[in-house]
């Protein structure tokens, strides 16, 4: 998002209160639009269409939590290389086979989504939903459809269509209030499921429209054997991605497995204790993300450039001062995205207790909720070095640093949920400060020795051509 | 260890580089003549060459039973481990500031750590010891210039050593490497891979003839220049001191050894020798005019246009003067062509003839002169084939020709200097009758002083005295 953060420097290098307005609401668009959306459709959902799911609004959350989580956590990882494939054909400027790519990665996450979802819908078996084949059917469509608009939203934002992205997700989310309000009516929650996934539905094909409407799909079959090969090449890629986006929802679907409850009369569990507490907090890492693609990743990205432009014309010397320009640069920028985000979550922490009583209904517990936003105080910080390990291209840093993420969140939480008096989130803050401390760790290694590492890569290129 | 061989036949392995059997010229002649000449010693080849699938310039005599190719231009994969690469590492970072402080360099402890198919490519770079090593010699010797061309030099050139230095010598009871550089590094591994002697034989100076080039060449920036020549000399420090017997050609190119680490009581000088007997059986039958000759490859180091020249100053004395370039002109082809073009624009295109490859003995029986215009020589046969033919020689004052012109100032130029080669020539066409003297006496000593079967005899004895050992 590099580029993005450019033009966002620009606008607030022109000064003023309604420049920094501009940049805000733009970054706000950009790396939360669609997630904010979303949860103010679900919430207007719940609150003027509540009467089409008194059949069971537990149900109904279910199939949407679930379905975001499992997709992420089953399939995240093929994100990872898909967008890697994705980004090298548009950088050559290929959009045709781009867009051949997405149409093949939909075929593929489709089918497999497809089958997941059946096998997850089969075994949904309860007496209070009347349409339950219908509900069945959607929550299944629901899945699949989650599935597919994250591929199209990596491809469409590599294209940097962000604008367009919120406007056709509002659009969606209007459409899906409104299938919901109708259809709910006479279906109840097999109507309501229709409704919502129908909405998502027209999202992903109003993206579809549109990415057709710029671009002309080259041949699909002739990316599978490219795309396959990325996945020997970027092994240690799809492995951080595959932990990362298992990592970010391990601790809830442990906890719910462990300590939650069952949706009556399925075997779908969830924790609202902490779920709520952490789609909350999660929502403070906005301003975060914000900063960091507006500054941190944009300033980043020029220092690197310029090393790697310097490293094949100047002197040794100079070459070295560069990396440590880099190095001072990337410590500055995450100091203040720290100090930036540190206010928040810090403010945060302090008015906890009035949050969880107005904000979340008691829901949580004033310690959850400070461990959490703690928590996401050091996601936030991981995942800007896992960002820069990913521009370092040091994948296999950023898997075992995604492993460790993956396992301490996984343990911390299942330990610290069996003590006698249970903490909840103590393992996601302990995953995130290990995480940040190895991720850092790697990522001042990766600098100091990156001149070494590029001449080696080179040579090591040089040596399988044969030259 | 000599009876270990009794009843088998005693295998020593030439290690050569940019010579035979692909390349003609004095060392591969010399080499050829070894094999042949002494055909109760089985030979292996392992030759370094610069690329891959070379047209092979000599008839393989029968007694080589084995013939190994290093491509330098290809990296072979490793398919051996290196052992402890941070103590390797170490030892390589200590050699470095014995090359530096010209101590001796012993390399027995890394070749143990590197068994054959390692390959250090990968460890010199992707490692912090040796990374830093290149960086600061960097920034020591090339502080000015930008560090990628270092780095590529750098490379290059360390890949050769890389190659070598992993690369599995074959089987043999002696190796003899027949000049220092890379040949003389791949001697020295076998040495230590096998426990077998290392006897280095060199016609000229590795490391000066490199270092000659290399002052040439225009390609190199900065450091480049001196990061070449102090590996040459590294090299050929570590040869001159791993040898168990160094031979040179002449006294004052031992001498140079000596000074390099060659040991005292190990170094000995043989003079090369030719086939009396071929040489002296040419038949006299001199041609009207005057007929001058350059016997040698049209490659620059023969300075073929200090001939030419020379010739135009002579055509213009001696009217009925023709001259010969007689040896191969496919080696450098650029130099060829530009000698054409200086023979047509000195007008010398009727009297000028280039012969290519040529028995010379059909040159030897009119030739009236033999000229050698070399800027760099050792000992050359030329010399003693135009000696025992009969043939008076005039050259330019290089390697031993001084000694073997018996240091007389009418036969001998300085290097380029066409002016005085123009007077000798005249000097020889104004004084039959002082030449016919000198001609006789000429023979005599190639007769007794550079005999082949006598070569053979002293390598023969040479490769059993270090069986022995």
């Amino acid at each position: 998002m590099a580029g993005i953060g450019f033009e966002l420097q620009r606008v607030l290098k022109q000064g003023g209160m309604t420049g920094a307005f501009k940049v805000a609401l733009a970054g706000i668009i950009i790396v939360a639009g669609p997630w904010l959306i979303s949860i103010v459709g679900i919430f207007a959902l719940s609150r003027f269409a509540g009467f089409a799911l008194e059949e069971g609004g537990a149900l109904f959350t279910a199939a949407i939590v679930y379905s975001y989580a499992f997709s992420l956590f089953l399939f995240g990882g093929l994100h990872y290389i898909y967008t890697r494939y994705t980004s090298d054909l548009i950088y050559i400027k290929d959009d045709s086979r781009a867009f051949a790519t997405l149409l093949l990665a939909m075929i593929i996450i489709g089918i497999l989504s497809t089958i997941t979802a059946v096998i997850g819908v089969y075994f949904i078996k309860t007496d209070q939903v009347e349409n339950l084949f219908m509900y069945k059917i959607f929550a299944a469509v629901l899945f699949v459809s989650v599935n597919l608009i994250w591929l199209v939203m990596i491809f469409i934002t590599l294209l940097k269509k962000y604008m367009t992205i919120f406007l056709v997700y509002i659009l969606g989310m209007l459409l899906s209030f409104g299938a919901v309000y109708i259809l709910g009516k006479d279906y109840k929650l097999g109507g309501a499921m229709a409704g919502f996934s129908l909405g998502q539905v027209s999202i992903l094909v109003m993206l579809l429209i549109l990415i057709r409407f710029y671009i002309k799909p080259g041949h699909i079959t002739r990316e599978i054997k490219p795309l396959a090969s990325y996945f020997k090449k970027y092994r240690f890629l799809l492995g951080a991605g595959i932990f990362y986006s298992a990592g970010i929802w391990i601790d809830k679907i442990a906890l719910w497995f462990y300590t939650g409850s069952p949706v009556e009369g399925t075997y779908l569990v969830l924790f609202e204790q902490y779920d709520m507490t952490v789609y909350f907090a999660n929502l403070t890492l906005i301003p975060g993300l914000v900063y960091f693609m507006v500054f941190s990743e944009t300033n980043f990205y020029v220092r690197l450039r310029r090393f790697l432009m310097k490293l094949s014309t100047r002197t040794f010397t100079e070459i070295q001062e560069e990396k440590q320009s880099l190095l001072k640069t990337m410590l500055l920028s995450i100091r203040e995205q720290s100090l930036f985000q540190g206010v928040i979550t810090f403010g945060l922490i302090i008015l906890a207790e009035s949050i969880n009583l107005n904000l979340l209904g008691g829901l949580s517990s004033p310690l959850t909720l400070r461990l959490v936003l703690s928590g996401v105080f050091f996601h936030l910080l991981f995942l800007t070095l896992l960002t820069f390990l990913f521009y370092l291209e040091r994948y296999k840093e950023a898997f075992i640093t995604q492993i460790c993420f993956f396992s301490i969140n996984f343990g911390g939480t299942l330990y610290f949920a069996s003590l006698s008096t249970p903490v909840y989130g103590a393992g996601y803050m302990i995953s995130g400060i290990i995480t940040s401390i190895l991720s850092g760790l790697y990522l001042f290694r990766a600098i100091h020795t990156m001149d070494r590492r590029i001449f080696g890569l080179l040579e090591r290129d040089v040596i399988k051509k044969g030259l | 260890m000599a009876s270990k061989i009794k009843n088998r036949r005693l295998r020593v392995c030439f290690v050569l580089e940019g010579s035979y059997p692909y390349i003609t010229g004095g060392v591969s002649s010399w080499v050829q003549d070894m094999i042949l000449g002494m055909p109760d010693i089985d030979f292996v080849l392992f030759s370094i060459s610069p690329a891959g699938e070379q047209t092979l310039k000599y008839d393989i005599p029968k007694n080589v039973v084995e013939h190994k190719d290093i491509v330098l231009s290809n990296l072979p994969k490793s398919t051996n481990k290196i052992k402890g690469k941070l103590k390797t590492l170490k030892l390589i970072k200590k050699m470095h500031s014995d090359f530096r402080s010209k101590a001796h360099t012993e390399i027995g402890d890394i070749l143990e750590r590197l068994p054959e198919g390692s390959y250090l490519y990968d460890e010199a770079v992707f490692s912090d010891i040796a990374w830093d090593m290149i960086g600061k010699s960097n920034v020591q010797n090339n502080p000015m210039y930008s560090f990628s061309d270092y780095f590529w030099s750098w490379r290059s050139a360390h890949n050769m050593i890389f190659t070598v230095l992993g690369a599995e010598p074959p089987v043999a009871d002696i190796y003899h490497s027949v000049s220092t550089g890379y040949a003389g590094l791949l001697a020295v591994a076998a040495k230590h891979r096998h426990g077998k002697p290392f006897l280095l034989t060199e016609h000229g100076l590795y490391h000066k003839e490199r270092e000659m080039e290399l002052r040439k060449a225009q390609f190199l920036r900065g450091y480049q220049r001196d990061m070449w020549i102090k590996i040459y000399n590294g090299l050929s420090r570590m040869a001159y001191h791993q040898a168990d017997i160094s031979t040179s050609l002449f006294e004052y190119n031992r001498r140079i050894q000596l000074d390099f680490g060659a040991k005292e009581e190990t170094s000995v000088v043989i003079p090369n020798g030719i086939d009396v007997e071929r040489y002296s059986s040419v038949i006299r039958a001199p041609r009207e005019g005057f007929h001058i000759g350059l016997v040698g490859r049209v490659v620059p180091i023969k300075d073929i246009k200090t001939f030419i020249t020379m010739s135009r100053i002579v055509h213009d004395h001696i009217k009925d003067a023709k001259f010969y370039c007689i040896g191969p002109t496919d080696e450098d082809e650029a130099y060829y062509e530009d000698c054409k073009r200086m023979v047509k624009s000195f007008n010398l295109t009727e009297v000028f003839e280039f012969t290519g490859r040529q028995n010379v003995l059909d040159y030897y029986s009119f030739l009236d002169v033999m000229l050698l215009t070399s800027v760099r020589e050792a000992q050359p046969l030329v010399i003693l084939e135009a000696y025992a033919a009969g043939v008076p020689v005039v050259s330019t004052k290089v390697g031993n020709v001084p000694e073997m012109l018996d240091y007389d100032d009418r036969f001998l130029a300085s290097s380029k200097d066409a002016e005085k080669l123009a007077w000798n020539v005249k000097y020889i066409k104004n004084n039959p009758k002082e030449m016919e003297g000198i001609i006789r006496s000429n023979k005599e000593k190639v007769k007794t002083l550079y005999n082949k079967n006598d070569l053979y005899a002293t390598y023969q004895n040479l490769y059993h005295k270090l069986m022995e050992k």
